[in-house]
């Protein structure tokens, strides 16, 4: 009935479920859904459910609703979005390192769109504030969690690294 | 000359511009100190037009880099032990993982452009049945105490509006409309290009002509049909017909107009 995404633990207050049974009978239904390759599925990302169409009628889907063009991230921000994704939680020095520039803009925006959040502050000098995905980040590219991002591309061999410590926390 | 093609602000920052001169070049990231590459990056950088400090700092750190590492390689080493930072390394490691960032962009670009392809609804909005308020606290001896405070409060048989605020009174209609008026100053300035605001108005007017003449004459200038002068504060208001020529002849009102909307005239 909702329409929005609804949380697990929402779901199980309504219903007044247990969230695991609640976690298995989603599970169910969406392999239901998806075997018999219905016209909408179970769309979850964090621990959101939301129902949506299948990509597979996107074309039908379109011509019927016409709906708004979503609009792409710029290349800037995509960058500014990958190191925080992969590197979360990242300060903006940290950001700004890597992609070498200044990133505030690309920040802030991104901020704006719900696409990341504060999600704390570092314990160092000055306590930098951290920087961390949303849900509404898993969402927009279609991810379940965290762990389905795409791997990084791999280092090369020759590079006493820094940086592999960190990698290792999110490249399966 | 290569760097004809390559202007500094086609691009995101120092590694951007880098990758882009290693890419074009064809060769590693690990020979960029070995190739004409920061040279390259050196002479964009000095040929760069205007270069905006906002924009430009990164660029002109990184030619700092770039110089002190070439620099560097010029000298002995020094007999002490080496910094633990390289900056040659250090500079092609940041290389390196700015590319796999960029790479990695990409492909969540296409995560994107997937995802584009489901679709959801917004969020619903139903009428709700009301709300259940339930109301505590309420008794009879409540209702009547409240029932005799108004009562107790209520204004005296008066019917005069000056003391009764409540009495009855005639609402006139306006005797002088704004457009009138300015229909009015307008008529009477096409004859006399100049006139004193007192003289708008007959001899013994009352407030609401006076204050309506007024508002005429601020529509009036905010159109541009007249200006004003005022030598002084509280003093006399001489009414101009069409626009100031030069800015000695505004007024404090028109200069402050500009100053607001950012515009010289």
């Amino acid at each position: 009935m909702a329409g929005e995404a609804v949380s697990i633990k929402d779901l199980s207050r309504a219903l007044q479920t247990d969230e695991k049974v609640i976690r298995e009978t989603i599970h169910a239904l969406r392999d239901e859904y998806d075997f018999e390759q219905r016209g909408f599925m179970l769309k979850r990302f964090g621990d959101n459910i939301q129902l949506a169409t299948r990509p597979l009628y996107a074309g039908d889907v379109i011509r019927l609703l016409q709906p708004v063009q979503q609009q792409s991230l710029s290349q800037a921000a995509m960058e500014t979005l990958a190191v925080v994704a992969y590197k979360q939680p990242v300060t903006r020095a940290e950001v700004e390192q890597i992609r070498g520039v200044k990133c505030d803009y690309s920040l802030q925006s991104l901020i704006t769109k719900g696409l990341i959040r504060e999600t704390g502050r570092k314990d160092t000098i000055g306590r930098p504030i951290l920087f961390g995905t949303t849900d509404e980040f898993l969402s927009h590219f279609g991810l379940e969690g965290l762990d389905s991002l795409p791997p990084m591309p791999q280092e090369a061999e020759s590079n006493k690294d820094t940086i592999s410590d960190d990698d290792t926390e999110l490249i399966p | 000359m290569i760097n004809r093609a390559f202007k500094l602000k086609d691009f995101d920052g120092p590694l951007d511009l880098l990758l882009a001169l290693i890419g074009k070049a064809q060769i590693d990231i690990r020979d960029i100190f070995v190739s004409e590459i920061t040279d390259q990056y050196l002479e964009i950088v000095r040929n760069a037009p205007d270069l905006d400090m906002d924009e430009a700092s990164d660029f002109l750190l990184m030619a700092a880099t770039l110089l002190e590492i070439k620099s560097r390689a010029l000298l002995p080493r020094p007999p002490k032990p080496e910094d633990d930072i390289d900056p040659e390394t250090e500079l092609i490691r940041r290389l390196e993982e700015y590319k796999r960032f960029r790479e990695t962009a990409e492909s969540m670009k296409e995560f994107e452009e997937a995802a584009k392809r489901v679709f959801t609804k917004l969020p619903e909005e139903y009428p709700l049945p009301p709300r259940e308020i339930e109301l505590t606290g309420l008794t009879l001896e409540g209702l009547q105490e409240a029932f005799l405070r108004i009562w107790q409060r209520r204004p005296k048989l008066d019917d005069n509006p000056e003391s009764n605020h409540y009495a009855a009174r005639n609402i006139h209609r306006d005797s002088h409309t704004v457009q009138e008026c300015m229909l009015n100053l307008i008529y009477r300035m096409q004859k006399k290009k100049r006139m004193k605001f007192e003289e708008a108005f007959s001899d013994a007017p009352t407030r609401e002509e006076v204050v309506t003449y007024f508002l005429a004459v601020l529509e009036l200038l905010r159109l541009g049909r007249m200006h004003i002068r005022q030598d002084r504060v509280y003093g006399g208001i001489e009414l101009i017909s069409g626009k100031a020529r030069n800015r000695k002849q505004k007024d404090l009102v028109d200069m402050n107009d500009e100053e607001v909307n950012g515009t010289e005239q």
